[in-house]
């Protein structure tokens, strides 16, 4: 039974991430495309739920859906983006580089599926017992604070450096600060 | 039958029975909460619809069904319309993991009273509830309305603040337990009292109070909906039964929130210095009893959100931003390495 | 296994969308419908209506809500930290687990001072 719920589930959720993912590029209101890209990321939240990955899948929606989302469609509501009739450069050049890009990406994508172990990607030391044992968060945590306990310090720098980022252009917006019916 | 469509049928009717407690249980905390308010303040309150009023919320309910849809010329239908339903989707989710009791055995097997036991349990409900900003941000933003949007804009960034404190209070409880799994984490407390978390780190609990409490857009933290500066906040332009639908999200989040509150700080279905499994009940009857223990624990915590409602004023805005990431922050890591001290001490 | 696990998450998932949506249609179904051009003005406390809501507002809400992804972050490293604490402490890697946090801490401490003293979060 499982071995047929478990392709139809990925076949659905895969089908959802991809119209959504589509949705994003083609729909004129902004707001729309932010709404999309949200339900694209819970999607892909419900793939990693099909690959064992949990603890993975729920940080998934918790970042993503629900922080960094949260932040584009704040600035898209409140800087009032009209729907755009067209920012496009449709030039010649531009549509090469464009079809160029895709293929590429078309082709990469194609050949780690095909040289891995097919679409399912269970091959070599990546079987179903393996996925099962990982992904729990005792598994990661596990690893993340001693195999890669450097990668993960050297986060806390970087997310510093963003931190002062954000503050140093936000002082330089201080100008525009009194504009419209928002500002308190 | 194979194994597999019991256990599913076991979890459609746990679904479904969870349904119809929280509809009817968020319905009658309206009831409550206008007659608690009459009573802290001297008056009757709604007594008119059946004995002490108590099908009140069943007139209520009619008479919000009954009433015209309206949507505003001015605002976006498709997301006028997606705002609230979106916010009690995301509002009935989160109780997938709370277990709200013990475990009875139904046709010899042995059933958890809990819709799933999630390896990530908590994590799992603050990812969901982090999406529900989404309701209020679209609800806000569709309506086109300048108290609408002023309300929603107030509501996100509360809510995207204090989520913060409250993971980081959340941690600490982790800490103690080494797991995510709210079963776990209810076992790791069944002990004695004493090892109810509230005793066990008090700081954090404070910390977690108030942040779910900012969370749940009650008051004193109820700057979204300030009725003196926005009418009623990011719903102003919603009637009919769609204002219900708001209104009885935020009520389902208040007795998540309760329920929450419950199995992390005061020991679940525990009983004080009380242990079930040594009575010598049956298994069903000490399951039954656990599950009336959480639910009058959370029916105790959703009072005092009440009584906090109608006893406290309101803050100012700036005041709440600066007690969620000046004061609360600070105090929740500070907690954090207490307990990971002391933890490491004992 | 699989289905023991997400099965009855889906089910919930299910279930809540439907009834928000039984909700949302069977209630717009039953009310009546009167049409009057007044009935859908924008509510402004019988002001009439007078441009576009949406606007501007104060970077202070951006800030914020920047600041808050990167405070999120931390977060979601500071519980697998919570997690696997105990398991570390029984094989005698206690301090060692403590100092990685104190670490990771300490360095955003410090642009959270920074926040602090450039008053990127003080509301005026």
């Amino acid at each position: 039974m499982e071995s047929l719920i478990k392709p139809a589930a990925f076949y659905f959720f895969s089908a959802v991430a991809v119209v959504t993912a589509i949705m994003v590029i083609v729909k004129r209101n902004p707001v729309t495309s932010g709404i999309n890209l949200v339900l694209t990321f819970c999607s892909i939240s419900a793939i990693y739920v099909l690959l064992n990955s949990q603890f993975i899948a729920v940080i998934q929606v918790l970042v993503y859906a629900g922080a960094i989302m949260v932040l584009i469609i704040f600035v898209i509501m409140l800087l009032n983006l009209r729907p755009v009739e067209s920012i496009m450069d449709k030039s010649t050049g531009v549509r090469i580089a464009a079809i160029f890009v895709f293929v590429t990406a078309l082709g990469v994508s194609l050949a780690a599926i095909l040289t891995s172990g097919g679409i399912s990607g269970r091959s070599g030391g990546i079987t179903d017992e393996f996925l099962a044992k990982t992904g729990t968060i005792q598994v990661i945590s596990r690893s993340l604070f001693s195999e890669y306990l450097l990668p993960f310090e050297l986060t806390s720098l970087l997310l510093t450096v963003a931190i002062i980022g954000v503050v140093i252009l936000a002082k330089g917006m201080k100008v525009r600060k009194k504009t419209g019916p928002g500002s308190e | 039958m194979e194994e597999w469509i019991i256990d599913i049928l076991i979890s459609l009717a746990k679904t479904l029975a969870f349904f119809g407690v929280i509809l009817l249980w968020a319905a009658y905390i309206t009831l409550g909460e206008r007659r608690f308010a009459s009573f802290f303040q001297n008056r009757l309150g709604p007594n008119r619809a059946g004995i002490f009023g108590l099908l009140q919320p069943l007139a209520d309910g009619i008479k919000f069904m009954m009433k015209e849809e309206i949507i505003p010329k001015n605002a976006n239908r498709a997301f006028y319309l997606l705002g609230p339903t979106l916010f009690i989707t995301i509002a009935l989710i989160p109780w997938a993991a709370i277990p709200f009791g013990d475990t009875v055995v139904i046709a010899g097997r042995e059933v958890k009273l809990q819709i799933v036991d999630l390896n990530v349990g908590i994590l799992f409900m603050i990812a969901v509830s982090s999406i529900g900003v989404y309701g209020i941000m679209i609800g806000g933003w569709a309506s086109n309305n300048k108290y609408s949007l002023l309300g929603a804009i107030r509501s996100s960034a509360q809510l995207i603040s204090y989520e913060i404190t409250m993971g980081i209070a959340l941690a600490a409880v982790f800490l103690l337990s080494g797991s995510l799994s709210t079963r776990d984490i209810i076992i790791a407390q069944m002990q004695s009292p004493w090892h109810w978390n509230v005793f066990v780190q008090p700081l954090g609990f404070i910390v977690f109070f108030v942040s779910i409490l900012a969370e749940t857009n009650r008051v004193p933290f109820d700057l979204a909906e300030a009725e003196s500066e926005l009418i009623v906040g990011y719903h102003t332009e919603y009637g009919a039964f769609k204002f219900a639908m708001y209104m009885l999200s935020e009520y389902i989040n208040l007795i998540t929130a309760s329920a929450l509150i419950t199995l992390l700080y005061f020991g679940g279905w525990g009983i004080p210095f009380v242990d079930l499994g040594r009575l010598g009940l049956s298994v069903n009857l000490a399951g039954l009893i656990s599950v009336i223990v959480f639910l009058v624990k959370t029916g105790f915590f959703v009072f005092v959100f009440i009584w906090i409602r109608w006893t406290l004023p309101r803050f100012r805005y700036d005041q709440l931003m600066n007690l969620g990431w000046k004061i609360l922050l600070p105090l929740a890591l500070v907690n954090l390495f207490g307990t990971a001290v002391v933890a490491l001490l004992v | 296994m699989f289905i023991h696990t997400f099965g009855p998450v889906a089910i919930q998932i299910a279930f809540a969308i439907g009834m928000a949506l039984f909700l949302l249609i069977f209630t717009n179904a039953i009310g009546p419908k009167k049409y009057n051009p007044v009935k859908f003005d924008t509510y402004e406390c019988g002001v009439s209506y007078f441009n576009d809501a949406r606007g501007m507002f104060n970077v202070k809400f951006y800030l914020i809500a920047v600041i808050f992804i990167l405070f999120d972050i931390e977060a979601v490293f500071i519980i697998p930290w919570s997690v696997i604490f105990m398991e570390f402490k029984k094989l005698g890697l206690g301090l060692f687990i403590l100092g990685e946090m104190a670490v990771f801490l300490g360095v955003l401490v410090l642009a959270y001072i920074y926040i602090i003293k450039k008053g990127a979060l003080k509301w005026d």
